[in-house]
């Protein structure tokens, strides 16, 4: 079943006294429960495509172009239909309030609970996301974790009113590889136990590879290829994509220095 | 042949957090030929960016010595060790923060060459254009501001600043890790062609296992501020001993094609 479907999307951003293009005629389609990573780099519009999808743009922006969601009744709520994860967790907290009271905010709101069926489901989440509430993490403040439990209590948030879309921006580029590996197995399972579409944002290409089903590429504000992942990297039709590829230092590439 | 540029020996430094220490630097020792690169590779808190900076004299070390091609600097202080800093220096993550963003490009590389009192004045615009084209960039760029170039070519001014002292040892911190994929390969072969011409010993400061493999000759694992394990980068990669190496390793993200 077809969740979103994208069609000939461009967007502007504007300022005093130019308008500067960050998406130029993108199109595709996300099915219920799909995976899709999508990779680019500084300056490729994808974050713009987030922000997009979530109807988050800034009022300078100008649209083009049409977002439909044959998958949801009506126009889709943040929250609600569509939960985000960004690069900063410290960023989507509020630094005064208990993360478990956030938490449970999102599920009070979302999903019409009383306060206390609320704080239960928040519970819940919490140790969905590895973070045992019986270790005092509910009345935790945002400042007494660490950058990759903060994240974690991000994807709670994200997650609490059972959104069918989760998007996550850059998710782990601020954590060292050990914890982003742990946080990459908590989405990958949270996506993988529910209908959860995934669209995961990412500069990483080798990263892209593992946590989708599809890849979608991205250069200066364009589409340049979609497909499976075994597609896309096992056979790039682009120069750019080839070009990303054979520049990509993996375990296996050979080192470039000799060591005596 | 090639010698000791650095050597490091029993550095120690701890800090206070709340009410306890913790160990950034613990009995750490390594050393640094010319010509070569020794990679720190370790988690988040590891204490790898705090051995820089003691490395660079940012810091005091609590106890242990830095000897930079046989003076140790450890024991200087004020104007002798500010006439030593041309011999060693840094490149930092974020070249945007590290670069003041209303200078222009050549403000910034001429800055050490007017500090360390280094070639003739008059001939000062020409050894700017020279440090600007040995990093790929042209020498027209000196009169833009450092806000109006784009982040790859800003990372190009903050090495030509750094190499314009001629240092024997410059400490890369993390310095590859805000460039976009496909320039990374570029700006380290860059640095790889920096180091041959001119024997410069890197001390680079990463958690990315893979670019360590491929960029540097040696690498120490730290954690809790000890090395756990250190080596040939290739070998102890390839075949780690250490839990942690193990864990960072199997942490890489690996590029499929099913």
């Amino acid at each position: 079943m077809t969740l979103l479907s994208i069609r000939n999307l461009s967007v502007q951003y504007h300022n005093a006294n130019e308008s500067i293009p960050a998406l130029k005629g993108v199109g595709f389609e996300m099915q219920a429960g799909e995976k899709l990573a999508v990779v680019g780099e500084s300056g490729s519009g994808k974050s713009t495509l987030a922000l997009t999808i979530g109807n988050l743009l800034p009022a300078q922006a100008s649209v083009d172009g049409s977002i439909d969601w044959p998958g949801l009744d009506g126009i889709p709520k943040n929250g609600r239909d569509v939960g985000f994860i960004f690069q900063d967790p410290g960023g989507s907290l509020d630094p005064l309030a208990h993360v478990g009271t956030q938490i449970a905010a999102v599920a009070q709101y979302h999903l019409h609970l009383t306060r206390w069926q609320a704080r239960e489901q928040a519970q819940l989440l919490l140790a969905n996301v590895g973070l045992d509430p019986q270790s005092g993490f509910f009345d935790a403040y945002p400042h007494q974790l660490s950058g990759g439990q903060r994240q974690r209590v991000a994807i709670a948030c994200a997650i609490a009113a059972r959104p069918k879309l989760l998007i996550a921006d850059e998710a782990t580029s601020a954590l060292d590889t050990l914890i982003q590996a742990d946080i990459l197995l908590l989405i990958a399972k949270l996506v993988a136990d529910t209908d959860l579409a995934l669209l995961f944002i990412t500069h990483d290409l080798a990263l892209a590879s593992e946590m989708g089903d599809r890849m979608a590429v991205f250069q200066s504000g364009k589409l340049v290829e979609i497909g499976s992942i075994a597609a896309v990297v096992g056979n790039p039709g682009t120069p750019y994509v080839k070009r990303l590829i054979a520049s990509h230092i993996g375990l296996l590439s050979p080192p470039l220095v000799t060591s005596a | 042949m090639t010698g000791i540029v650095l050597s490091v020996a029993g550095l120690c430094k701890t800090f206070t957090r709340g009410s306890g220490l913790v160990a950034a630097a613990d009995n750490v020792s390594f050393c640094v030929k010319s010509g070569e690169t020794l990679a720190l590779c370790g988690p988040s808190g590891s204490g790898k960016s705090t051995i820089a900076r003691l490395v660079m004299r940012l810091l005091d070390p609590d106890s242990g010595r830095i000897v930079l091609g046989g003076q140790d600097l450890t024991a200087l202080r004020g104007e002798a060790l500010r006439r030593q800093r041309s011999r060693f220096q840094m490149v930092f993550q974020d070249s945007t923060a590290a670069l003041n963003p209303r200078a222009t490009v050549y403000d910034a590389v001429a800055a050490p060459l007017r500090i360390h009192n280094i070639g003739r004045r008059t001939d000062r615009a020409c050894n700017v254009g020279k440090l600007l084209e040995q990093v790929g960039l042209s020498a027209d760029l000196s009169a833009r501001a450092i806000h109006e170039i784009s982040g790859g070519q800003r990372q190009r001014v903050a090495i030509a600043r750094a190499l314009a002292s001629k240092p024997d040892l410059v400490v890369l911190d993390e310095s590859l890790s805000a460039i976009d994929p496909s320039l990374r390969l570029d700006v380290l072969r860059l640095f790889l062609d920096l180091q041959q011409r001119r024997s410069i010993a890197f001390l680079f400061i990463s958690h990315d296992v893979a670019l360590v493999r491929a960029f540097a000759h040696k690498v120490a694992f730290i954690e809790h501020g000890k090395i756990v394990e250190q080596g040939r980068a290739v070998d102890v990669i390839d075949q780690p001993q250490s839990a942690l190496a193990r864990a960072m390793i199997a942490a890489v993200p690996r590029l499929k094609e099913l």
